[in-house]
């Protein structure tokens, strides 16, 4: 008597007793089944509701900016403190000493500056959440669908706290819970820990993501303002491992000058 | 035969007595009972339902797990010690003597990932997502993203420079989940205790439901370096609240040489 053949039985009365959540009556002698490792877009993973679009899979940037700034055309409309910041970092840089950067010492880019993504997505969506794999600084965001606020006692960070609903097709997040301590976007524009970034993500084509986000920050600049990113279906890429501590090159002294090393 | 199958009944119904009375606590787990999005979809997409149908049959591994007690050195699954050869010995004992003398050599310790699997070992909680093609895990410590492609067999490169978590490709045999990786940079400790690994490490895990909300991987570790014989350590994992929340731990905030402080005047 193997334990194969005690096991059959087994699994035939766990299977009726059907108050029980039962583990598995599972799949031997199911058909074998060739995976699809690089799907169509129009593939939806199975843990994606029927309701709402697949965003799932792995999706790169069209293009990589290192500056966030109005889509409108209009000038960042930057509160006077961080005007001067702006100026500052921005003088520095053309000095040749840029200044401090948490990114540039591994810590995440954070929100938004992630948004406009140099390295690739890979998200994964289920009814009560989207995990979006962010491969650059090896981090992931986890955006809420569960309609949970943010807790009281969440510690504000670089991601934030996400949360999302779907209006129709776009896929709306909203981001606080953000830490004070990094910029909107390379170039230097700054933020406050009271930033508040909407997302509106909506796939334009079955293989293109329109990202519209609003930065909403009165206490950096004059009113909200929107930019855009486009992330590009890319089944084919895969992750890569993005230890930024081994290569922590650029730690800057105490002053916030860098040391090139 | 009628006394083995009287037997495998009884053990059956006890079984699924025990399930039956974890049942609220279930209710309350990450891990869903049943996938009524899957339960739509399959059958519905002719080119999907191959695919689909081969999932259904599947058990749902996907939730928030967490190793269900803290393991301060990993051993055989029968408490045994691992088989550590001499060169596995020499290298434990020096990363033991820097713990000891406080300045350990851990390369968590300077914000380097735990690696594949010790990821899994360390008492923090990850997200594991189930999907037909590939299984992902969401690692709280060290913001660890593991990709497992169900795309098998394990094909190795010789890109070990940057990689902590190594390659992994899974496949499923019947109910358990059976991965392999390897491709490892060899600077990995296998948990606090220093066990070493060495670039040409196998891993091979076996990963099943072991009951509502239990899950255990039987993890085998393949490495003549450093051990006189392949090794298998049982991690059990305890199924999470189905709203837990992964904290984001920014390790290098402590590398810097001086404290952030915010930009904007507060």
């Amino acid at each position: 008597m193997t334990s194969r053949m005690l096991a059959l039985p087994a699994l035939a009365i766990l299977a009726a007793a059907a108050a029980a959540p039962v583990v598995h009556a599972q799949a031997r002698g199911a058909p074998a089944v060739t995976p699809v490792l690089t799907g169509d877009p129009l593939r939806r993973d199975i843990t994606v509701p029927d309701s709402v679009p697949d965003i799932s899979g792995t999706w790169s940037p069209v293009t990589f900016f290192r500056t966030i700034h109005p889509m409108s055309g209009e000038e960042t409309p930057f509160l006077p403190w961080a005007k001067k910041f702006f100026l500052d970092r921005s003088a520095a840089e053309a000095a040749g000493s840029p200044l401090f950067d948490p990114n540039a010492n591994c810590l995440p880019s954070g929100v938004p500056r992630v948004l406009p993504t140099p390295y690739p997505y890979d998200i994964v969506q289920t009814p009560d959440a989207i995990y979006v794999g962010i491969e650059v600084m090896h981090s992931f965001r986890i955006i809420h669908m569960d309609g949970k606020p943010m807790p009281a006692d969440f510690k504000p960070s670089y991601l934030g706290y996400s949360a999302g609903h779907w209006e129709g097709d776009t896929l709306v997040i909203v981001t606080t819970g953000l830490n004070g301590f990094t910029q909107v976007d390379e170039e230097g524009r700054p933020k406050s820990s009271a930033l508040k970034v909407t997302e509106r993500w909506t796939k334009k084509a079955p293989d293109l993501i329109e990202n519209l986000f609003t930065i909403d920050d009165p206490k950096t600049y004059a009113h909200p303002w929107t930019a855009l990113s486009e992330y590009k279906w890319a089944p084919n890429v895969r992750f890569n491992e993005y230890e930024c501590e081994e290569n922590n090159r650029n730690k800057p002294d105490a002053s916030g000058k860098l040391r090139h090393n | 035969m009628t006394r083995h199958l009287i037997l495998a009944a009884t053990a059956a119904l006890a079984l699924a007595l025990a399930l039956t009375a974890s049942g609220a606590a279930f209710a309350q787990s990450s891990i869903p009972q049943e996938d009524a999005a899957l339960k739509r979809r399959a059958g519905r997409d002719a080119k999907d339902k191959a695919l689909l149908d081969a999932e259904r049959a599947r058990p749902r591994i996907g939730g928030y797990w967490k190793i269900d007690h803290k393991i301060a050195a990993l051993t055989t699954a029968d408490g045994k010690a691992p088989p550590l050869n001499a060169a596995g010995k020499t290298l434990q004992r020096q990363r033991l003597a820097s713990i000891k003398a406080g300045k350990t050599t851990d390369p968590m310790n300077v914000c380097l990932p735990p690696g594949t699997p010790r990821s899994l070992v360390v008492d923090e909680p990850f997200y594991l997502a189930q999907t037909p093609i590939k299984i992902t895990f969401f690692h709280q410590v060290y913001h660890v993203i593991r990709h497992v492609f169900l795309d098998g067999p394990l094909k190795l490169t010789d890109d070990r420079d940057v990689l902590w978590e190594g390659h992994s490709s899974g496949r499923w045999e019947g109910d358990t989940l059976v991965i392999e990786s390897g491709d490892f940079n060899g600077k990995q400790w296998l948990d606090d205790s220093g066990l070493p690994q060495s670039p040409d490490m196998r891993v091979t895990e076996k990963i099943r439901r072991t009951g509502a909300d239990t899950l255990e991987d039987m993890v085998t570790y393949d490495d003549a370096k450093y051990y006189s014989a392949p090794w298998t350590a049982r991690l059990t994992f305890k199924a999470q609240p189905k709203d837990t929340i992964l904290v984001e731990e920014d390790c290098a905030e402590k590398l810097l040489e001086y404290p952030l402080k915010p930009y904007a005047p507060e």
